[in-house]
């Protein structure tokens, strides 16, 4: 088989989940499900965002997060109705309290927006390696939370922006995670994606070989940030309502947990821990006996969750430094387990 | 002039304190490759330590809480080691950062859980709030002790570097920790002396901390371990006097920015410092201090 | 004095060493040649506790040290120059040696030993102050040799002390290595250059593929021609062969 087919084949296969998923949900599941599965899927495209620039080139990104809160709040901004705008945001700069998109526009205009900034910022980010890479793009987060803070005509500042027009549901939400997870898995085998994490493995090799790191990880990173933003738009068509706490700290760990749990280096790992993290939240959520609680997000008071988010990266990274799934992917593994079990019944017929 | 000389202690003092902060995680960080994220948990836990004591021990001074916070951040810096980094000590430097990232998450946890999410009061000696007066200038105690203490201790962690068997391993190990073992020196005891240096200066920093908030609370140490990693990026993270540079001209700079930025944007200063370091990297990817044409280096 | 017992060394899949046995008797040089990814290094580095011995026993007179960490190998008396010398390139010379000897109680012994050692390598009573980067690549390797013999060793390994110096240099340097002889260390020497580490040793293993092919005296190697050719693939004229790098991680 082709190799991009073979990895559009696995990507389908591992895009079915999310899809098996919602679907299930739909049927037979309650609202506040409903709602934490909707949750689920925006984290996931996170993840999947995230899988895309540090699964590849190893190095750890604490910025991610920015980029869902600028896909939130350019949607949002962009998408709640004037006669909202003009008492919430009665001086919107550049004329935006007097404009009012549908959520389709807005979202072209919101990704379109988030990747123009990942685009520069990566021009920063990647001239940096390493542990100096990833301190910058945490510098990064502080930087567009301080200004989403700060920025109060445009949004609200630390108040909440509400108002959006809910425009998306779970069937919406389960097909745009199936196409990121087919999308992140056809990056990880594309050139670009394999050179990336041979230079991961030996920048030096990589280099020999006239392999542009700078600008594969400038591709991820804007790729990602796209994800990303993506993202932050599902999140405010499905909340209907932001504000800057939204996007900082808890979010990055809570989707960093997802990552590493699953295991970086694959998109089966990013969906496996998405999926592992969500149902453990949930249930630490049930031991606690937190009566009332909608979707993934972190509590307002932390307890057991904050302590089961830390434990489970700190014991998985000690254990199973590669995560639950590892470097390769499940129809990899599963391709090789089935060919050696061939390869021994052949030598066993031979012999 | 008045002006200029309070704007110039300010400063110091806040650039000391990042060059503590940033001195400690530069330590660990060029012996063992650890960016240790939970640096700031450091700060907290011997906040709540003095707390603790402030409740049930009720001493009659706040001296005598001073030493114990500094110790408490210690036992914190070699328990941490000994419990969480040493199991991942060979793994890449992601999965270090990571899994110290995890350690503060579950610190921050055990507060809120079992103290609160409020900030709790902790006393601090009077005399760090007084002033003294000379000529035409006034100047808080706090001031100038944190300018001194961070100057004594500078100066004590370069004996150290240089005359101490422990300190030249720990000089060398930053280049080549096998070779250092070869020398005999036990790489345990290199690592934990780093952590109990990190975690002695971490303390110095979190008393004069808690000294100007007079609390503690479960995130404290996170804003100021965030400035000093920036801090220790700025000046080529690994090297110690990188970190001390960095400390004090990112503390420049906030004054700087905090100075001339006008009210109406003076809630960007962070974004201001961060973007101007960020300007820096551009022109100089290593940092002040840094060693360059090191790409991939002590990368994961 | 040191005795390793059918000793494997692995990365991975990959084995560099396979059951290895060699001997080195108190008072000996012995040279262990071959060509570049033999398994050289990786055999004197599992003896020392840096890499991971998968199987076999290694033996100092009666303690066996074959998992113990390379700091307590040393203390026990035995320490190795790493190749490509790897000294402490921001440290002084003066702090170098002080490392060398940081396991060592008796100042006086320290500070003797030291004199006497400078005045064996005066380049280094000349540079003491400089930081060991700006060295000579020759001095650089003296430095290596001082600093390992700072601990006293019973025995000392030295891995390729030849390594990307002039062949002037090489015959200076193998001189100096025979010297410590005198000093009652036994010496292991880790060699590409088998022409010059021959001249200098009692006895002589060659390892080839990670594993021994040839053990004896060394005189009865370096005389021979066939055995030199065969062994080391060493003809007249013609230099070690660039055997591929595989093995060595």
């Amino acid at each position: 088989m082709r190799p991009y087919l073979r990895s559009l084949a696995g990507g389908a296969a591992l895009a079915a989940l999310p899809i098996i998923i919602g679907v299930l949900i739909m049927l037979f599941a309650s609202g506040s499900q409903v709602r934490v599965t909707n949750i689920f899927f925006i984290n996931l495209i996170v993840v999947l965002g995230l899988q895309v620039t540090m699964g590849n080139s190893n190095v750890a990104n604490l910025g991610h997060i920015s980029f869902m809160g600028i896909g939130a709040y350019v949607a949002g901004i962009l998408a709640i109705p004037i006669a909202i705008k003009s008492t919430i945001l009665p001086d919107a700069p550049f004329g935006l309290s007097v404009v009012e998109y549908g959520p389709f526009a807005a979202t072209l205009v919101a990704v379109a927006v988030t990747t123009a900034i990942a685009f520069v910022t990566g021009l920063v980010i990647t001239r940096q390696s390493g542990i100096a890479a990833t301190i910058v793009t945490l510098a990064w987060l502080v930087i567009v939370h301080v200004v989403f803070v700060n920025w109060m005509d445009l949004t609200r500042g630390p108040r909440a922006l509400y108002g959006i027009p809910l425009s998306t549901n779970i069937v919406w939400l389960m097909f745009i995670a199936a196409a990121v997870v087919i999308a992140a898995r056809v990056f990880r085998d594309s050139k670009s994606g394999v050179q990336l994490r041979a230079s991961s493995e030996d920048l030096h090799a990589a280099a020999a070989m006239g392999v542009n790191v700078r600008w594969l990880r400038l591709w991820a990173w804007v790729f990602s940030g796209a994800i990303i933003g993506l993202g932050g738009v599902m999140y405010a068509f499905l909340i209907g309502s932001m504000s800057p706490k939204s996007f900082y700290f808890e979010t990055t760990f809570l989707t960093l947990a997802m990552l590493i749990l699953g295991g970086m280096r694959s998109v089966s790992g990013a969906v496996i821990g998405a999926i592992m993290v969500t149902v453990g939240f949930e249930f630490m959520r049930f031991i606690e006996g937190a009566p009332e609680i909608l979707g993934v997000q972190l509590p307002q008071i932390f307890g057991l969750t904050g302590f089961f988010l830390g434990g489970t990266i700190v014991v998985v990274l000690a254990l199973r430094p590669d995560g639950l799934v590892g470097n390769e992917e499940l129809d990899e593994m599963i391709e090789r387990r089935i060919a050696r079990r061939r390869m021994r019944a052949r030598v066993a017929a031979d012999g | 002039m008045e002006y200029v000389v309070q704007q110039a202690l300010n400063a110091l003092s806040i650039g000391g304190e990042y060059a503590l902060l940033a001195l400690g995680l530069a330590i660990v960080f060029s012996v063992m490759g650890l960016v240790n994220f939970a640096h700031g948990e450091f700060i907290t836990i011997s906040g709540y330590t003095m707390y603790a004591l402030f409740i049930f021990a009720a001493p009659t001074s706040a001296w005598g809480l001073l030493p114990i916070g500094i110790l408490a951040s210690i036992t914190a810096a070699v328990v941490f080691e000994r419990l969480a980094f040493r199991p991942i000590r060979n793994a890449p430097a992601t999965t270090g950062l990571l899994t110290a990232f995890g350690l503060s998450i579950i610190v921050k946890n055990f507060f809120v859980t079992v103290v609160a999410t409020r900030s709790k009061a902790v006393p601090t000696p009077e005399f760090f709030t007084e002033m003294i007066t000379i000529g035409t200038i006034n100047i808080q105690v706090l001031q100038i002790l944190e300018g001194a203490v961070t100057g004594v201790a500078l100066m004590l962690l370069l004996i150290l570097l240089r005359h101490t068997n422990i300190g030249l391993a720990m000089r060398a190990a930053s280049t080549d920790f096998n070779t250092v073992r070869l020398m005999g020196i036990r790489a345990n005891q290199v690592v934990l002396a780093a952590f109990a240096i990190s975690g002695f200066l971490a303390g110095l920093a979190a008393i004069f901390i808690i000294a100007r908030r007079g609390a503690a609370d479960p995130f404290m140490g996170f804003a100021p371990v965030l400035k000093a990693f920036v801090a220790a990026v700025l000046g080529g993270f690994g090297s110690l006097a990188g970190a001390v540079v960095g400390g004090f001209a990112l503390g420049i700079a906030e004054v700087v920015f905090q100075v001339v930025l006008p009210e109406s944007i003076a809630g960007y200063r962070d974004a201001f410092v961060f973007l101007f370091v960020g300007g820096l990297l551009i022109l100089r990817p290593q940092g002040i201090f840094g060693q360059s044409a090191q790409f991939g280096d002590k990368e994961g | 004095m040191l005795s390793v017992d059918l000793l494997s060394v692995s990365y991975g899949a990959i084995r560099a060493v396979r059951e290895v046995s060699l001997r080195v008797e108190e008072g000996e040089i012995v040279a262990l040649l071959g060509p570049n990814g033999a398994g050289k290094t990786s055999l004197i580095s599992a003896v020392i506790g840096l890499v991971p011995v998968a199987s076999g026993k290694v033996m100092l007179g009666d303690v066996d040290i074959t998992r113990k960490k390379p700091e307590d190998i040393v203390r026990l008396g035995v320490t190795m120059t790493p190749e490509g010398r790897h000294i402490f390139g921001d440290l002084t010379v003066d702090e170098n040696l002080r490392l060398g000897a940081a396991v060592r109680k008796d100042k006086a012994g320290v500070k003797k030993d030291l004199d006497e050692l400078l005045a064996m390598f005066p380049i280094l009573q000349e540079r003491y102050n400089s930081r060991a980067q700006t060295l000579s690549g020759g001095e650089q390797q003296q430095l290596a040799i001082v600093r390992a013999m700072m601990s006293r060793p019973k025995l000392l390994m030295l891995d390729e002390p030849s390594l990307g110096l002039a062949p002037q240099l090489v015959e200076q340097i193998f001189q100096l290595i025979s010297t410590l002889r005198d000093r009652g260390v036994t010496l292991l020497v880790v060699e590409q250059n088998a022409h010059e580490a021959l001249l200098f040793a009692d006895r002589a293993y060659v390892l080839s593929t990670g594993q021994i092919r040839f053990e004896g005296a060394a005189g009865e190697l370096a005389g021979s021609e066939d055995l030199m050719a065969h062994y080391l693939g060493i003809g007249a004229e013609t230099g070690a062969p660039d055997a591929a790098d595989a093995a060595k991680v």
